[in-house]
């Protein structure tokens, strides 16, 4: 359907860099999150694209057009706020045919439409009810059912699930990626929640103070960060400081971690090693090298897994997810040594400095 | 070029609103400032006088005595009247007669009897100040003839013509140089001081009593409390005199005929009795308002806790209530200030024997439409507040307590306190019920307590007594519901309209319009009212726009002088709605124009009703702006009211006053009761889905 491309996209506010220098090509039809640490500057982007906010410099094309000559109520763009902004004074059916009252549609067009919408997004008898008639979870849908009522050619959603809870959110967001796909529309969903990025996207787009620092498919923004942020806010990594050895290997506190080099850093002086909870392997007793002692300092349950640290003999916490029933029969306690090891393959090797 | 497109109509709509507001308001204002420098209209007396002694001095000694006695010789009898008049007031005394209503013959005799009165010292000085007074006053021009040569043309035309023109600041020295206007300056001083205190203690100790729920029937209180408020202009200087004036039922009917204890001649309320009682009065909403709302926000918390250190109900009243209340004090210390500063209704109709500034700006600007030296004296009026505020401000003694808003102290409040807040309260009740008591009930008979059968006269042809006045209440109050009404909406629409624009759209120069709305809640009314004379007389020099004469100027004024209200209703909603709100609309497709009035005017609506119903109770009860505004072609009810007030019909005054309170409450009670009936939208949406 629509393709949009943002090139070189800057906004200052005063001294502070909202948006610094963002290129983005989105498919036509893709689900893009923009994914970031509050304040970085996600819902400015979102906002440039749906024209409420004028950027300082670069382009924003829609289909290959520049679309900045045109407001906000020209660019058929859904937009879905983080407050929802429901008219307070119209019902659920009012307000999701309110885009199309102000172009005018006959009352029986509006009405089947409504209709529609209500189905798809289950809100069929709330129809005639106020916004503060109904649940924040139904608000959210109306929001939705409003900003899809007018068939726009993108629909974007600034964290629109953040004033839900849990179980809600997790259902909902279900929910819009099936609606979404069903009318395959290209999609902008802001968020600052990393498990609601990696579960709903086509791509995840990680923003840090203004920048765009990785686009790439949920599976290998986790697996693959490029960044020290990238791999430091998504998901939990231990962050190890090195020097590459060979191809294969990294030392790390004079231990060797197996850990593919790209061709890129292999001559560098230092690098960094991420390496994620659970790619690290507890054991009691010595076992096969590659493997290096510890001493338990803390553990926390936590469900499903257990969240274990140990510090290395040179004093370095390393922070371990071992599963639950793995744990029971280890049978380690506060204090104990243990022998750990790197899972084969897994560990990322990011350049040492800046971010 | 990006923000010009998308913001092209709120630029537009910005500038028209900003166009409206600049001609409506704030030229109006600029133009009383700059002619108030002018001086082009006639010189004061005092000083006309003295111009004329120097120009007498110029003639030869003999001359000048042969001239002054033949001109006295042959004085007209109604110039003599007239000179000694004048000669009074030039030794600055007050003219015991009235000037304007009496008849020639009353004049005539009254001056006679006041030059008898006088003491021989009074005597002595009035037959040297009244050969200059003759001739200041009726023989001028052949002076100015006769010293042709001796005097620049500047001066010959300003003797010859008792005018000049020019820039200074003489409109505002006359303050301090003339006689007259400084007592009246002293005059309005003291009276506003005073009033403005004592206003303020009983509007507290009434808020205070309702808020720690001392007083018996605090709903009731509260309500006839606020009656004045709404009240049409002067109704309790009228009532002060039906009870308590010469010939009033309290002073005259009880003490003086049944109890004996009085003679009602000399023990009256006319003067400053009367003016205070009618002020004070007057100006107990506005103070209790804003002491209500300072108290009911007031954290009771914090007194308790003072309490619980072992303070008693008096160290925690004076070291904890007080200074805790003192911002809201203040605010109406000066607020009463200024109203009464700039009040002539009441001060005219029950004390015309002191003199104040806002009555002389009244006689100054109908009277003579000297417009430059009303212009100064209305400058004036504002000057001492202004001074207060700023001192104030400047001190940075303004304290704002931004303490959550909580439920009041459960502190015992002492038996003696609770009876005294009683005491008060229900005085003021009761007084007021007394006097609205008395309107209604002078509004029924022919002639208070002279004829005292029952009539309608008043409310219908007037006819009373063969005497049928030039003025009807129901025309003028049909004339007033006609400004009104049309007033009311427009001024509504436009004050919620500003408020979205500049809350939501915050346009370029959108703190200015907010200023320029707001100028008519700070400055006085005579200020807005003397500025439509002055501008829409010969708007731009083009006699086609005039306004004045026309029902127009009038609808104009009460709406650009009230629209504050709806204007700081309006933000106050916007400002507890999300302001996605608008964008989620935009984002629809809405324009300008169908945000607004989709989207924003039905949350607006408590607003829009708010500011309409302000500029319709307005535009019935106002007085200062509009007075200078009515022509014979249209008049207003408040101005037949205050005209009869002042002029003795208190039939008519009363049953004009009547009609208005009636109406005013009618709608009142109406809105109330929609309102009462929950959000029109909600309604309408039932009955929607009801049908479907
Ligand atoms: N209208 C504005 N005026 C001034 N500064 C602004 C404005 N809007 C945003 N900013 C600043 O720009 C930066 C980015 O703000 P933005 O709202 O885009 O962050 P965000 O990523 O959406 O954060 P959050 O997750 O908290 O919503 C912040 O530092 C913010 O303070
Ligand atoms: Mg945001």
């Amino acid at each position: 359907m629509t393709q949009v491309t943002l090139r070189n996209i800057r906004k200052n506010f005063g001294a502070v860099r909202a948006v610094d220098d963002v290129s983005l090509d989105i498919a036509s039809g893709e689900f893009v999150c923009l994914l970031g640490a509050s304040g970085c500057g996600k819902t400015t982007l979102l906002r440039i694209l749906a024209g409420f906010t004028p950027p300082d410099a670069g382009e924003v094309l829609v289909d290959g057009r520049p679309v900045h000559m045109l407001p906000p109520n020209r660019r058929e763009v859904g937009f879905v706020f983080q407050s929802y902004a429901l008219f307070p004074t119209k019902t659920v059916a009012e307000n999701i045919g309110f885009g199309l009252a102000v172009r005018h549609r006959s009352a029986s067009e509006t009405a089947k439409r409504v209709a529609e919408l209500c189905e798809l997004t289950q809100l069929k008898g709330l129809e005639e009810r106020y916004p503060h008639e109904i649940s924040g979870g139904q608000q959210q849908r109306v929001a939705l059912a409003r900003a899809l009522a007018t068939n726009p050619t993108m629909l974007l959603l600034d964290e629109p699930l953040s004033a839900l809870d849990a179980k809600i959110r997790a259902l909902l967001r279900t929910e819009i990626r099936a609606i979404v796909d069903r009318l395959k529309i290209t999609t902008v969903y802001v968020t600052h929640d990393q498990e609601e990025a990696l579960s709903i996207a086509d791509r995840v787009a990680v923003m840090d103070a203004g920048k765009l620092l990785q686009i790439d498919a949920p599976m290998d923004i986790y697996m693959r960060p490029r960044q020290r942020f990238v791999a430091d806010f998504v998901g939990t990594s231990n962050l190890l400081p090195g020097r590459p050895l060979d191809a294969e290997r990294v030392e790390v506190d004079g231990r060797a971690i197996p850990a593919a080099v790209p061709a890129s850093l292999r001559a560098a002086e230092s690098v960094l090693v991420c390496v994620r909870p659970e790619h690290i392997m507890l054991d009691r007793g010595a076992a096969s090298m590659p493997s290096a002692p510890g001493r338990l300092k803390a553990v926390t349950f936590a469900g499903a897994t257990v969240h274990v640290v140990i510090v290395t003999p040179a004093g370095r916490e390393l922070i371990a997810d071992v599963p639950a029933h793995e744990w029971q029969t280890l049978g380690i306690r506060l204090g104990d040594t243990v022998i750990w090891r790197v899972r084969q393959g897994a560990p990322v090797v990011l350049p040492a400095g800046g971010a | 070029m990006l923000r010009g497109i998308r913001h092209l109509p709120a630029y537009s709509a910005t500038a028209v609103l900003g166009v409206l507001l600049f001609v409506f308001i704030a030229l109006p204002v600029g133009l009383v400032l700059f002619e108030s420098f002018k001086l082009a209209g006639p010189i004061p007396l005092d000083e006309l006088a003295e111009i004329t002694r120097q120009a007498l001095d110029k003639l030869e000694p003999q001359q000048r005595e042969r001239q002054t006695a033949r001109w006295i010789a042959t004085l007209k009898p109604e110039e003599r009247t007239a000179a000694i008049a004048g000669a009074i007031e030039l030794m600055g005394g007050q003219v015991p007669w009235d000037r304007k209503m009496a008849t020639f013959d009353e004049q005539e005799a009254a001056a006679k009897k006041a030059v008898a009165a006088f003491s021989a010292e009074e005597r002595a000085k009035f037959d040297a100040g009244y050969p200059l007074a003759v001739a200041t006053l009726h023989k001028r021009i052949a002076l100015a003839f006769m010293l042709r040569d001796k005097l620049s043309p500047a001066e010959f035309d300003q003797l010859r013509e008792g005018t000049r023109q020019g820039y200074g600041l003489d409109h505002y020295t006359a303050v301090f140089t003339s006689a007259r206007l400084h007592k009246a300056f002293r005059n309005s001083l003291l009276l506003s001081s005073v009033v403005a205190m004592l206003t303020t203690a009983i509007g507290f100790a009434i808020a205070y009593g309702i808020n720690r729920s001392v007083i018996a029937r605090p709903r009731l209180v509260r309500y006839l409390t606020l009656v004045p408020l709404v009240s049409p202009p002067v109704v309790i200087a009228t009532a002060a005199i039906l009870l308590f004036g010469r010939n009033g039922a309290v002073t005259k009917g009880l003490l003086q005929d049944t109890l004996g204890l009085i003679d009602a001649d000399t023990v009256n309320l006319y003067g400053w009795g009367g003016v205070i009682l009618a002020q004070v009065l007057g100006h107990i909403p506005a103070s209790f308002i804003i002491l209500d709302n300072v108290l009911s926000k007031s954290d009771g918390r914090i007194e308790e806790a003072a309490a619980s250190q072992g303070a008693t109900a008096w160290q925690v009243f004076s070291r904890v209530t007080l200074p805790m209340t003192q911002p809201g004090i203040v605010r109406s210390l000066i607020l009463v200030f200024m109203l009464i500063m700039t009040d002539f209704g009441n001060p005219l109709v029950i004390g015309r024997d002191i003199p104040v500034l806002a009555g002389i700006l009244y006689d100054e600007m109908t009277g003579f439409q000297n417009t430059s030296l009303a212009a100064a004296l209305a400058m004036w009026m504002i000057v001492p507040a202004l001074l207060v505020y700023v001192a104030i401000e400047r001190l940075g003694r303004r304290k704002r307590f931004a303490s959550a808003v909580g439920a009041p102290p459960e502190l015992p409040v002492p038996a003696a306190a609770r009876a005294a807040l009683n005491a008060v309260a229900w005085s003021v009740v009761s007084l007021t019920i007394l006097l609205y008591g008395a309107i209604v009930a002078a509004s029924f008979v022919k002639i208070w307590r002279v004829d005292n059968s029952f009539t309608l006269a008043w409310y219908t042809n007037g006819e009373v007594a063969g005497y049928v006045p030039d003025e009807l209440a129901p025309t003028l109050v049909w004339q007033s519901i006609k400004v009104a009404v049309l007033a009311a909406p427009f001024g509504g629409i436009l004050a919620v309209a500003l408020a979205y624009l500049i809350e939501r759209v915050r346009p370029l120069g959108g703190g200015i319009l907010g200023f320029v709305a707001m100028l008519p809640a700070i400055l006085p009314g005579v200020i807005l009212g003397v500025g439509y004379v002055v501008a829409f007389n010969l708007p731009f020099g083009v006699k086609n726009l005039s306004l004045t004469g026309t029902m127009w100027i009038l609808v104009l004024n009460i709406m650009f002088a009230n629209i504050f209200i709806g204007y700081l209703a309006g933000r106050a909603v916007l400002q507890r709605y999300d302001a996605a709100i608008d964008e989620a609309a935009e984002s629809l497709g809405a324009s300008l124009w169908q945000r607004f009035a989709w989207v924003t005017l039905p949350i607006m609506r408590h607003a829009l009703l708010l500011g309409a119903l302000y500029v319709f109770v307005h535009g019935l009860t106002a007085l200062s702006a509009v007075i200078f505004l009515v022509s014979p072609a249209y008049k207003l009810a408040s101005v037949l009211i205050f005209g009869s007030a002042e002029g003795g019909r208190y039939g008519l005054a009363s049953a004009t006053s009547v009609y208005i309170l009636l109406i005013v409450f009618a709608v009142m009670a109406a809105i109330h009761w929609m309102e009462r009936r929950g959000p029109v939208w909600a309604r309408v949406g039932a009955l929607a889905a009801g049908r479907t």
